[in-house]
């Protein structure tokens, strides 16, 4: 086959793997770059070339992995400079004692650990091409590693980034990402010399020039493309391409002079201005490709390297274990220990230990450079890719059982129960419904307490590189939020607080957050489901039925101020709640509330207890009551709300009003489909129920209505 | 001043160790390297296991050999310069037969000398030789 039909079939195989394993990952709740190395892996000789050994002849010749190996070096050029990008030296600073000496223990730690362990294998896995020096300061440098932009998707992901064990972890991961890459391009270096490529000396000499060049000319000529960038207010396409270049020429010139090409595109990256701006459009720019495309290549460049058939008989496997305790009790242990030792609580320094023992993909390329360099055996080359699958696809649930994310957010309740404050939680699915949820959690506040408002939005796990550290929540969730955030600016809210984190369950989370902060209230917005076509169904319904906070639904339909608001009431048990929303709406916004008593016919006239924001000096003029005879109370309100005098209907949640579920018969969602006045359905917690019957007595008797 | 005392303990005493191990790790004698394409003589090992051509490739990790004959794949272990291992023969005089193949390495002249054993009589205690073949710089 022609070779460039071979590399689109080759490629087009490598991202189905990749894309199918790393939905599986996503699904079993693990980073998608596990599925990645697993999909490489599986490619490779472990599994197709085991089990379909003609397949993968002739879907992998060996002469064409050459086109494939060029490819993915590109895509691996490209990953680190985004890598060099993301790295912000402002991490590394500030953090105190406990960052620095932690930092650099777990570096240490697993890199003394590795050297021991090299002592033991080099007789056995190397053989005399390779000079110890070189595979013991190899060893180091691969077990001390960890996979920067793995761990702080998972601190995003997980809401950690702002407490004490994100920072720490964030700014020893940074530490650990240079000292990692400077210890392989002096090991890259020694080996190359060894080999007598290239002598130590124009090694050494271009080094010092090359770093002293990037930190000076290069960051000065950068700078000036900065503030070329923020003149123009974007990257525009001759900025962008002389970046490019620049990592080109950076690239080249570390792989000249004997120290990696991709060491070049790591400093060039680093070295990058870090405007705000520049790196977002800089990145939205090459991420998707990078991690989308060109990343799987290397991954499956890998894979097709990999052989886990070399790992044979009791002997090797027992190496294998040997490199998982070194590189566990290296990583973790070391970054744990000192970690308690500088202060931090157990539980916290095993957080921290766990994060940092995160090795992914930066794993594999050290270790492909190893293995190019000849540095590592075949067999250890599998033994240690191995490592790093299962040091990676460890973190999450050993995370999970350390520091729960439940622990976590009862930490954070235990913050907001000191406040006497109203809190609302307003979860976000479309940007475009925040302001009118906001609207909502402000007319219910209480008359007379401060409000307190969570602005929450729930995002699918992605595989993004670079995370935003100076905003918080995340991009994504920000841009999510920002149309509530722009309308409690405009309305002068004060006290709304965005949240944004990674959702597999939106209902579990929602109810929990609710839980955990305290809140009173729930607001959801409605839009239409893609699967069920009921109104209070699906995440909706879950937590209607799980919340132990008041749940309001909000069906905005149209945007008008809400002069007169429609309040149907059959059943005091159901719409009582919906009579004590009406009373704070009409204390907060001022508007007319209008009760539509709908009485079955020939039943007895008994008084309407009415609520003591109702019954209130001030509210009292602008509340009607009308009374109607009806056997079908839907028909009545149905006609009510046609007659156009209303903005918003309040209904309380019951089966009167045909909205919840209905598994068995017609579903008579009417209210939705026949009137055209935003709805707004309220459900009170269990506990508040029972509240209001007895109140509702009590005014009863106190007060009664028409 | 905690701070201080955990990191020379954590920090510095590691250091010290790793050129301790530097140091120590220098007088230890890896396997010599054998990995890569070997040419095998026209003595018995061909024949005998029944192989297509007189082609030996070594895929080395230390000790762990892999022996690429044709595509017959087989494991063995090098012990000091030597090595032994078992394959079924193929093809040949002695199809189905396990025959032993013991090697001699010697890294200097990089050849390998050794003999095949089996209970098939045409292939009992036959020698064979293999020689590096040298890559050609690109």
């Amino acid at each position: 086959m022609h070779a460039l039909l071979t590399l689109l079939l080759q490629i087009g195989v490598i991202l189905v793997a990749a894309r199918s394993v790393g939905a599986l990952c996503r699904v079993l709740r693990q980073p998608v770059v596990v599925g990645e190395m697993a999909a490489g892996i599986l490619l490779g000789p472990s599994l197709l070339g085991w089990v379909a050994p003609e397949l993968s002849a002739a879907l992998f010749p060996p002469e064409s992995l050459g086109h494939l190996g060029t490819v993915s070096q590109i895509g691996l050029l490209l990953f680190m400079f985004l890598v060099g990008v993301e790295f912000d030296p402002k991490l590394m600073r500030g953090r105190g004692h406990a960052a620095l000496v932690t930092s650099h223990v777990s570096i240490i730690a697993p890199f003394f650990l590795g050297s021991i362990l090299a002592l033991y294998l080099y007789p056995r896995l190397s053989d005399d091409s390779v000079e110890f020096a070189g595979f013991a300061l190899f060893m180091g440098a691969a077990m001390s590693v960890t996979a920067f932009p793995v761990l702080a998707r998972i601190l995003v992901e997980r809401n950690l980034l702002r407490t004490k064990v994100g920072a720490v972890t964030i700014a020893c991961a940074a530490v650990d990402d240079v000292t990692a890459w400077s210890i392989l391009a002096v090991v890259i270096a020694l080996v190359r010399s060894q080999a007598a490529t290239i002598p130590l000396w124009i090694t050494l000499l271009g080094t010092v020039v090359y770093v002293a060049l990037m930190l000076t000319v290069v960051r000065r000529g950068l700078g000036w493309l900065e503030r070329r960038y923020q003149t123009h207010g974007r990257l525009s396409q001759d900025v962008f391409a002389t970046l490019l270049l620049g990592l080109l020429a950076s690239a080249w010139i570390t792989e000249y002079i004997g120290i990696h090409a991709l060491f070049g595109a790591f400093c060039f990256g680093a070295v990058v201005p870090k405007d705000r701006g520049l790196v977002h459009e800089l990145t939205a720019k090459l991420e998707d490709v990078t991690i989308v495309f060109l990343l799987p290549l290397f991954f499956a460049n890998a894979g097709l390297r990999t052989s886990i058939g070399l790992i044979q008989g009791p002997e090797m496997w027992a190496f294998f274990g040997l490199i998982m305790l070194v590189a566990v009790a290296g990583k973790f242990g070391g970054s744990t220990l000192s970690a308690r030792m500088t202060g931090l609580s157990w539980r916290e320094a095993g957080a921290l230990g766990i994060l940092m023992n995160t090795r992914g993909l930066m794993e594999l390329v050290i270790l492909t450079i190893g293995l190019e360099l000849g540095v590592i055996s075949p067999a250890l080359f599998a033994m240690m890719v191995l490592m790093a699958l299962v040091t990676t696809a460890m973190t999450t649930p050993i995370l999970q059982w350390l520091y729960p994310i439940e622990l976590l957010r009862a930490n954070e309740a235990e913050e907001n129960q000191a406040s006497d404050a109203f809190v609302a939680v307003l979860p976000v699915a479309l940007p475009r419904s925040g302001p009118g949820l906001l609207r909502v959690a402000q007319a219910l506040v209480p008359p007379g307490r401060a409000s307190r408002t969570y602005a929450l939005h729930l995002h699918p796990s992605t595989n993004k590189l670079v995370t935003d550290f100076d905003s918080h929540p995340a991009p994504d969730g920000e841009a999510a939020l920002l149309p509530l955030l722009h309308a409690a600016k405009r309305h002068q809210v004060s006290d709304v607080r965005p949240m944004s984190f990674v959702s597999q369950s939106p209902s579990d989370d929602i109810v929990d957050v609710a839980r955990f902060k305290g809140a009173e209230l729930v607001v959801l917005g409605w839009h239409k489901p893609i699967v069920l076509d009921h109104v209070l169904g699906g995440v909706v319904g879950d937590v209607l039925e799980h919340a132990t906070a008041d749940v309001a639904v909000y069906i905005e339909r149209n945007f008008e101020a809400w002069q007169r608001v429609l309040v149907p009431v059959h059943t005091l048990l159901h719409d009582h709640a919906a009579l004590e929303a009406a009373g704070r709406i009409a204390v907060n916004t001022g508007a007319g509330i209008t009760i539509l008593r709908v009485l079955p016919p020939g039943a007895p006239e008994d008084p309407l207890p009415l609520p003591d924001a109702l019954a209130r000096e001030d509210v009292r003029d602008r509340v009607r009551v009308h009374e109607v005879r009806s056997a079908e109370p839907i028909d009545a309100v149905v006609d009510e709300l046609r007659g156009g005098a209303y903005q918003l209907a309040l209904l309380g949640v019951g089966p009167t009003w045909g909205l919840m579920p209905a598994f068995f018969g017609p579903r008579h969602e009417r209210l939705v489909r026949e009137t055209s006045v935003s709805l707004l359905v309220v459900r009170r917690s269990a506990r508040a129920q029972d509240l209001a019957r007895t109140t509702s007595v009590a005014a009863g008797k106190r007060s009664p209505a028409a | 001043m905690r701070s201080t005392l955990v990191y020379l303990l954590l920090v510095g005493a590691p250091l010290v160790g790793l050129s301790w191990i530097l140091r120590w790790g220098q007088d230890l004698a890896p396997p010599p390297a054998l990995g890569g394409p070997w040419a095998l003589d026209d003595g018995a090992l061909v024949p005998c296991l029944g192989l297509a051509g007189p082609q030996l490739t070594i895929e080395q990790s230390g000790q762990f050999l892999m022996l690429g004959l044709a595509e017959t794949r087989i494991a063995a272990r090098l012990h000091e310069h030597a090595f032994e291992t078992f394959a079924t023969a193929r093809a040949g005089t002695c199809e189905g037969t396990r025959l032993r193949i013991h090697g001699e390495v010697d890294p200097r002249a990089e050849t390998i000398a050794g003999w095949v054993d089996g209970a098939c009589p045409s292939c009992a205690s036959v020698p064979f030789s293999a020689r590096r073949i040298i890559a050609k710089a690109p």
